[in-house]
């Protein structure tokens, strides 16, 4: 079992769990504008793009005064009730991902703290976890355990035992995983940033340089992968089945793009009910040869763009990032620094 | 996974299979020239040339023969018609058609079909020529079931269902106006498609006016035999100005073309819970039967339609006979070689071979750049 076949079977889990009825009628609530609250459906859709899963909700609830001042109507703040079970999802979240990172314990704090996908959110937990139950036990600790042999942790423990991690050094490590990070995200699922490349050409020159890299690297990764873990747990509360891009929907696919950070693919999809509409950070299943081949990849959003004409029809175009069997999209990272 | 090229990639793959299954010929007579090409069939040597490079294995010498006599008949029959009055035109377009689908039958199979008849009957329940009603029959010795066999992917005619003369006039997209003209209440069963090449590919759309005559769009489609297994679900309603359907990435050309080369869905022919979609040869042997039928053996029905019809529909029939005429010729060579063949007065209709360097041009482009960006990049070796 690895850790996308554990993030399956959590994800069956919380299908299956009654605490997750709630939380999905609050969340579609708040994407839908009423005659009363016209400004609900863009408080879900800003919500929704913090790509921050339930803490996205709260985020803007925290953040709502500022950003909806010179967007009249109002819009009222999430209720008291609300708030809990919103906070208690995403303090189920943080439950999965401290377990995931056990396997880092002995780490420096520095670095413990850097792997918190959530941690530059600065939102301090509530304590409200055990209000709903999203998950059993045992779904939880398969995740942890497949989690345990990421390969990001013997890259980024290689990489921190040839450093000397004194203060500087984490700095510099912290600068290189935002940096990393930020150009990646930028560049999207299709293009290699000129960053990734300039660090590639300096690895091959001075592989003495490599040690700081092993360790950002690996941030990155298991970063990367708690990200798709927490995706896929939200996407199962949310609805039962991922977008699935096919032969039933695919207008166009560009083909997988194999680059040293990634692989990405370019879809051209026509809205169906296979997969209706999808937005930056969904993970989906993408199976551009079904009439040849089961074969799947698992796959995370980058760019989505709508397009609407009477005259041709309707069309989605996304960028996707493939996940690998550790859910990780920055896969070929690792291998750049192994 | 499989890895797949780009969107150029995509273009070149679809022009490459256009190229496979269609070819065009420009000529100044396109009905001169298709007989001059089904004519090379004619000859022994060509035949078994033929037959060997599709094959087929050897034929008898009296099998050569009767290939060569079938064609050197059909077109006799056809060019009779071509001069003889409307009394007797259907009768001769159907000789010559039965004589040129038993002969290229042996072309595309390498055996005669065992045919003792026409294979169907005709009844005519009253004066009005669109009720005239045609009965497969005859389903091992039966000329319409044995060419069914060979041209029309074996559809299965002969059910005890009748087919109405009006029925097998909506199949044909060469005279729907005429057929909307003379029937203004008959829903149409051939549907024009424009096709449009966009960024994102192939778009593929009907007016829905063309459509109006059926309860709903969704009804019309219904009909459509492939539709789902070859297209994405359809979309329109909502605003939308055309019923537009994308072809799948891996969907098969269901549709059938018109002389000039447009595109037509058919819309089958419901009868009880069977749909029957067959293909214009078929169509038009069946329909040249019953004029032929007509004319032949009742000529007090045949007479009064040619000289005292009030409705228009004998225009209707002229067009028919016409686009018969020119297309099964046409359709039969496109049979015996695996490909579409469209004829055009139009010196544009020779390959376009400048759009094909230009794909080329945008390949050595593509690499060019790829390599420089790579060499830039200090990623290529």
């Amino acid at each position: 079992m690895n850790v996308r076949d554990a993030c399956y079977a959590l994800a069956k889990d919380v299908i299956q769990q009654p605490d997750r009825q709630a939380i999905q009628k609050i969340i579609t609530a708040l994407s839908v504008a009423t005659p009363d609250n016209p400004n609900r459906s863009h408080f879900g859709y800003l919500a929704r793009k913090q790509q921050a899963q339930f803490l996205g909700f709260l985020l803007v609830d925290r953040e709502r005064e500022g950003i909806f001042k010179n967007v009249p109507p109002p819009v009222p703040p999430l209720e008291p009730d609300e708030r809990i079970l919103l906070a208690a999802a995403h303090e189920n979240l943080l439950m999965i991902d401290e377990r995931c990172l056990e396997a880092g314990t002995e780490l420096p704090e520095g670095i413990r703290v850097l792997l918190e996908p959530y941690g530059h959110h600065r939102y301090a937990a509530m304590g409200h976890a055990s209000r709903i139950r999203l998950f059993g036990s045992n779904s939880l600790e398969d995740v942890a355990t497949t989690f345990a042999a990421h390969p990001g942790w013997s890259v980024l423990k290689q990489g921190l035992h040839a450093a000397k991690v004194d203060d500087a050094a984490m700095r510099s490590i912290a600068g290189l995983v935002y940096g990393v990070e930020k150009a990646l995200s930028e560049a999207g699922p299709l293009v290699l940033p000129d960053a990734i490349s300039e660090i590639y050409r300096a690895l091959v020159q001075r592989p003495e340089v490599k040690p700081p890299f092993q360790a950002a690297f690996g941030i990155v990764s298991i970063r990367a992968s708690l990200a798709s873990v927490n995706q896929m747990t939200y996407q199962a509360v949310m609805q039962d089945r991922l977008a699935i891009f096919s032969d039933e929907n695919l207008i166009q696919y560009g083909g997988g793009h194999r680059h040293l950070a990634g692989i990405g693919h370019a879809v051209t999809y026509q809205p169906s009910a296979a997969a209706s509409f999808i937005e930056p950070g969904d993970v989906c299943l993408l199976r551009p040869d079904q009439s040849v081949s089961d074969s799947a990849a698992l796959c995370l959003a980058g760019g989505v763009r709508f397009s609407m004409s009477k005259d041709f029809g309707s069309e989605f175009h996304a960028e996707l990032w493939e996940l690998d069997d550790s859910l990780n999209r920055y896969g070929p990272l690792l291998k750049m620094v192994t | 996974m499989t890895r797949h090229s780009g969107t150029a990639g995509s273009l070149i793959v679809s022009l490459v299979a256009d190229a496979r299954t269609m070819v065009s010929i420009p000529t100044e007579e396109p009905e001169e020239e298709q007989w001059r090409l089904l004519r090379t069939l004619t000859y022994s040597a060509n035949i078994r040339r033929h037959v060997a490079a599709h094959g087929l294995g050897p034929l008898a010498d009296n099998d050569l023969e009767f290939v060569s006599g079938c064609l050197r008949q059909s077109e006799a029959y056809f060019r009779a018609a071509a001069s003889a009055p409307l009394d007797i035109s259907p009768l001769l377009l159907y000789y010559g058609t039965t004589n040129l689908l038993a002969g290229s039958a042996l072309l595309i199979t390498g055996k005669r079909l065992p045919i003792s008849g026409h294979g169907m009957r005709l009844k005519l329940s009253s004066d009005n020529l669109a009720e005239a009603e045609i009965t497969p029959n005859h389903e091992r010795a039966g000329g319409l079931q044995n060419f069914a066999n060979v041209y029309s992917d074996g559809i299965q005619l002969v059910t005890g269902d009748s087919w109405t003369l009006q029925e097998i006039f909506a199949l044909l997209p060469d005279i729907r106006t005429e057929y909307a003209t003379c029937y203004s209440e008959a829903e149409p069963h051939s549907v024009p498609i424009e096709r449009i090449r966009t960024p994102s590919g192939t778009v593929e759309r009907i007016e829905p006016t063309d459509l109006e005559r059926y309860p709903s769009i969704s009804d019309a489609l219904d009909l459509v035999e492939g539709l789902r297994a070859n297209y994405l679900a359809p979309q329109y309603g909502a605003g939308m100005k055309y019923v537009v359907l994308r072809p799948k990435r891996n969907g098969e050309d269901i549709g059938v073309y018109s002389l000039m080369g447009q595109k037509h869905l058919q819309l089958a022919i419901r009868k009880g819970k069977a749909l029957y979609s067959p293909s214009l040869i078929l169509v038009m042997t069946m329909a040249l039967y019953a004029l032929a039928f007509l004319s032949r053996y009742k000529p007090e029905t045949w007479n009064p339609f040619l000289r005292l019809d009030t409705s228009g529909e004998v225009l209707l029939v002229v067009k028919f006979l016409a686009v018969c005429r020119r297309r099964l010729p046409n359709l039969v060579l496109d049979e015996i070689h695996g490909r579409r063949h469209m004829f055009s007065r139009h010196p544009e209709a020779a390959p376009d071979t400048t759009a094909l360097s230009s794909i080329e041009e945008l390949h050595r482009e593509i690499r060019q750049r790829v390599s420089e960006e790579l060499t830039k990049r200090g990623i290529a070796k």
